[in-house]
């Protein structure tokens, strides 16, 4: 990369200034992408490393932690997403079909504030998330923990809008199932 | 908790429609769509005064509502974040001096 003395400033000025306060957040993402260290500092580094090298085609004071959250994606989809998947894992469409098929099971009415749900652990809720497919995982994280709007995470992920919100639907009720057995494990009665 | 179903309730479940303060028919399906929305900060100032106006007056959406509001806030605090690794930043920063030192 053949720069100038001050465009080299100007640029790590703006790494330092508007990408690397995303790392945590990047990281966090990265891991339940990827659910091992090695890996998620991997695809981190590679994002960044890209990030650099894509750095004049980045608008300065524009959307930094969503056009940085699109590039891990897409790292992650072409480089570590076959390498990573687990054995018995299934694709997010064929699991839509079966989703739907399911959709009628009531869990829309499961109640967090219940003492049996607020008595499970940050580790168990964590794992319950990572048990999702991928594509649930990563609405969830970016809706709900990263707190993305819907036309951001269109951007991010890359389908559309219409896709975030029935994707997130299906994401919410899954993780519920998830969370719904762990209490059962814990003795829950369900009052139906 | 089981919750008693009073006369009111069971009509707003069954008839599904009643009148709002302003008027117009209430739906409990048509609300219940936007719930998701307001929750994730995707609806105008004035629709989400709408919605929770129509919220406060039908108890079934209201409990559907916190219930979902419930849901929402627990993700946000139990789902551990992973911190990263404290040499990872500057990892990051060496990568990218040594590509620019090329």
């Amino acid at each position: 990369m053949e720069l100038t003395g001050t465009e080299r400033q100007l640029n790590e000025r703006l790494f330092e200034k508007e990408f690397m306060p995303h790392l945590d957040a990047l990281y966090n993402f990265a891991y339940h992408l990827t659910l091992n260290e090695e890996d998620a500092n991997d695809l981190v580094q590679d994002t960044f490393l890209k990030a650099f090298r894509f750095i004049n085609s980045y608008e300065r004071g524009t959307n930094a932690k969503a056009w940085l959250f699109k590039i891990l994606k897409n790292s992650f989809i072409n480089e570590y997403r076959r390498k990573t998947r687990q054995p018995g894992e299934v694709d997010f469409e064929e699991y839509v079909a079966f989703q739907d098929a399911e959709e009628g099971t009531g869990v829309g009415d499961l109640d967090m504030r219940d003492e049996i749900f607020k008595g499970l652990i940050g580790d168990e809720v964590t794992q319950a998330l990572n048990e999702l497919p991928v594509d649930f995982r990563t609405i969830l994280i970016l809706c709900d923990i990263e707190g993305f709007s819907y036309e951001e995470m269109a951007k991010i992920i890359d389908i559309p809008i219409g896709t975030v919100r029935s994707r997130l639907h299906r994401a919410r009720n899954l993780m519920k199932e998830k969370l719904r057995d762990y209490a059962k494990k814990m003795g829950y009665k369900e009052n139906r | 908790m089981q919750r008693k179903w009073g006369i009111r309730k069971i009509a707003e479940v069954f008839s599904m429609k009643k009148k709002t303060a302003s008027g117009r028919k209430h739906d409990c399906k048509n609300t219940l769509e936007k719930v998701q929305l307001a929750l994730d900060n995707e609806l105008t100032e004035i629709e989400e005064k709408q919605l929770l106006d129509e919220i406060n007056n039908c108890s079934y959406c209201l409990e559907k509502y916190e219930i979902e509001q419930s849901f929402k806030k627990y993700l946000c605090n139990k789902v551990k974040r992973h911190p990263c690794n404290p040499q990872l930043a500057d990892q990051i920063r060496n990568s990218i001096n040594n590509i620019m030192d090329r």
